[in-house]
């Protein structure tokens, strides 16, 4: 080959790179456009249905109510020795639950049911032709009904927490809220996604996302703490509520209960006295998490981004697959 | 890439899952066909015959199951992302928020295609929707929207329309419109549509595709078509009551029942007149009308083929 077209060619490929770089970059913007004109598109309808929004609001003042009463009679019946080490007592624990599952409880149920509204409604066949794909759907979806379901948090769930006590009682201890809301809202989209994908090749899931639902906040300690069972159920040694802890909806959940009540960020490490119960452990040594400092500095919170990033892409990645088998089987109209 | 043909469609293949233990079942058997640029297309056929089924493949809602299929130069499998930039797919199953105004709507479509709404805004004022802009399309009929739908469509520019019974639901007036607007519109566009109005498939498309059971029977120009019709002319009789056979025949041997009309067909002028005689001299009847075929007669003779 001579040398001028050996200059050719790389100039060619370098054209190419260059080109497919460019692609890659509007494609990408393209995309972020798309999905921000859903959540627009979503958010516009979602606030219309205005009694559908009271009834929910409502929903919720009832949920938090129950488990006020819930938390009150637990903890009259049962005493508080169960929880000795953490910072809360049993009202706080189902309060901040009701407030986890207000937001993400909401929106995961609010998105999984986005495509079959879609198939149902018609309108669809006529976003897919549009450049809107089913990932940028339900991701569109899931931005406006966390807008939505935090609405209701502030104006229902909020003052309940505040009544309590449960909030963030310094800068940093918000940050930390913050970072941890954040892991909670991608672990919980990918838990969405995976759901919603199930409905481009099966119908009438409805059920299955229901319990798949419950079966998350059984997990993720929303109904019984989890470490109720540490006394008999250790697995080498250790308590259960050190492995449960590692699964990214019952450590946010964890974390925020402590982030809400603790005094301090420092207490988190050293324990204290809280509020609700007086003293308290580190979280370290309850459950084992080697967290230093609540930032994104700290390598466990660091570690927890990346998993939950990593499973957030594989989840988008997981529906882009059954939107092409969908397309095959002809299910993507039907519903 | 712009020499390269609107469709070129080849052996396209489509089954659909039944239940588990039956077989699947085929709705297209290798149909292929090229469509050339700046050329409309209409698919017609039988219900069933896999027209709809073709026109979401193309629109890449559906994935064929064998057979390749280049649209505009683009493979309509692997570049099905840049593709939907270039096609324009309205079916009459296609919806929208009912809660979103028409303007909200149209800036919907307009953001996520990042287009300009001017085209579809000239449509929707040519058809004198503007006055609804502000209004929500739960309140519309289903002719406007029809028209919104259009809209949408017209909105991106698109070098290839695939119309899916676009007209059905319009009034008279509106149909004319429509068909006035698409006629200039997709001068320099090509174009697949399904429509049962042969008035719309004569004035919109120069080809005609005709399907059954999901094969290609015939893929002719539209003239060709009406060329092989193996009649030139048709009578259509309204009776007063209903005729049996043996009165039928007695006016005319070649002749068909459609609803309560009756059609003689007929080869020349001389068969014409002699129709027009014995029909004059039988009496029972309303009236009867005398034309030349069109492809509204044989999507006459296909729905009543269908119904036998």
């Amino acid at each position: 080959m001579s040398r001028s077209s050996k200059k050719k060619s790389t100039s060619n490929k370098q054209k190419k790179a260059v080109s497919k770089v460019s692609s890659f970059y509007n494609n990408f913007w393209h995309n972020i456009i798309i999905v921000f004109a859903v959540a627009k598109r979503y958010l516009l309808v979602d606030f219309r249905y205005k009694f559908q929004l009271v009834v929910e609001a409502g929903w919720t003042a009832v949920n938090v109510i129950v488990f006020i009463l819930l938390g009150a009679a637990w903890q009259a019946t049962s005493g508080e020795d169960l929880f000795i080490g953490v910072p809360y007592d049993m009202i706080t624990f189902f309060v901040v639950s009701t407030a986890f599952y207000t937001v993400f409880g909401g929106t995961t149920e609010g998105t999984v049911n986005a495509l079959p509204e879609e198939t149902s409604r018609g309108t669809l066949g006529l976003l897919i032709t549009n450049s809107v794909t089913p990932i940028s759907v339900l991701i569109g979806k899931y931005l406006a009904s966390t807008v939505k379901y935090l609405f209701i948090l502030i104006v229902v769930v909020v003052p309940a927490l505040i009544i309590r006590g449960a909030y963030p009682k310094s800068l940093e201890l918000v940050w930390a809220s913050l970072i941890i809301f954040f892991i909670a809202w991608l672990f919980m989209g990918s838990f969405t996604l995976i759901l919603a994908s199930i409905s481009l090749i099966f119908k009438k899931t409805e059920t299955f996302n229901k319990v798949g639902l419950y079966v998350l906040r059984f997990i993720s300690g929303a109904i019984v703490p989890i470490y109720s069972f540490d006394e008999s159920a250790k697995i080498f040694g250790i308590p259960l509520s050190n492995y449960l802890i590692w699964f990214p909806a019952t450590f946010c959940l964890e974390a925020f209960r402590w982030l809400f009540i603790v005094p301090s960020a420092n207490s988190l490490n050293t324990g204290g006295v809280s509020s609700d119960k007086g003293n308290f452990e580190s979280f370290e040594s309850v459950y084992g998490v080697p967290i230093k400092s609540w930032t994104l500095s700290d390598p466990v919170i660091q570690l927890l981004l990346v998993i939950n990033i990593i499973i957030f892409i594989g989840a988008m990645l997981l529906v882009k697959k059954m939107t092409t088998i969908s397309r095959r089987w002809g299910t993507i109209e039907f519903y | 890439m712009s020499r390269q043909p609107a469709i070129e469609a080849s052996n396209i293949v489509k089954r659909f899952r039944a239940s588990r233990r039956a077989e699947n079942i085929t709705i297209l058997k290798d149909v292929s066909f090229t469509l050339p640029r700046r050329k409309g297309l209409a698919a017609i056929g039988a219900n069933g015959s896999g027209k709809t089924t073709l026109l979401k493949i193309l629109a890449t809602l559906y994935l064929p199951d064998e057979g390749s299929c280049q649209i505009l130069g683009y493979d309509l499998v692997k570049d099905a992302r840049e593709l939907r930039k270039k096609i324009a797919f309205v079916s009459p199953n296609l919806e929208f928020q009912k809660k979103l105004t028409l303007k909200e709507t149209l800036e919907f479509f307009a953001r996520v295609q990042q287009v300009d709404m001017a085209n579809s805004m000239d449509f929707i004022e040519f058809m004198g929707l503007d006055e609804k802009l502000n209004d929500r399309t739960e309140t519309f009929s289903e002719g406007q929207k029809a028209i919104t739908r259009l809209a949408i469509a017209i909105m991106k520019d698109a070098k290839l329309l695939l119309l899916d019974e676009v007209t059905a639901t319009l009034d008279i007036n509106r149909k004319e419109d429509v068909i006035d607007y698409l006629e200039s519109y997709c001068r320099d566009r090509s174009l697949v549509l399904i429509d049962h109005s042969a008035r719309v498939v004569e004035r919109l498309c120069h080809r005609v595709l005709m399907l059954s059971d999901g094969q290609v029977q015939k893929y002719v120009r539209v003239k060709d078509l009406l060329d092989e019709m193996p009649f030139k002319y048709n009578v259509v009789m309204t009776p007063k009551r209903r005729l049996t056979n043996r009165e039928c025949q007695a006016i005319w041997p070649d002749y068909t029942r459609f609803g309560g009309l009756i059609r003689f067909f007929a080869h020349s002028e001389d068969e014409i007149r002699t129709i027009a005689a014995r029909i004059l001299r039988f009496r029972d009847y309303i009236n009867f009308d005398i034309s030349t075929v069109s492809l509204q007669d044989l999507a006459m003779s296909w729905t009543s083929s269908e119904k036998k």
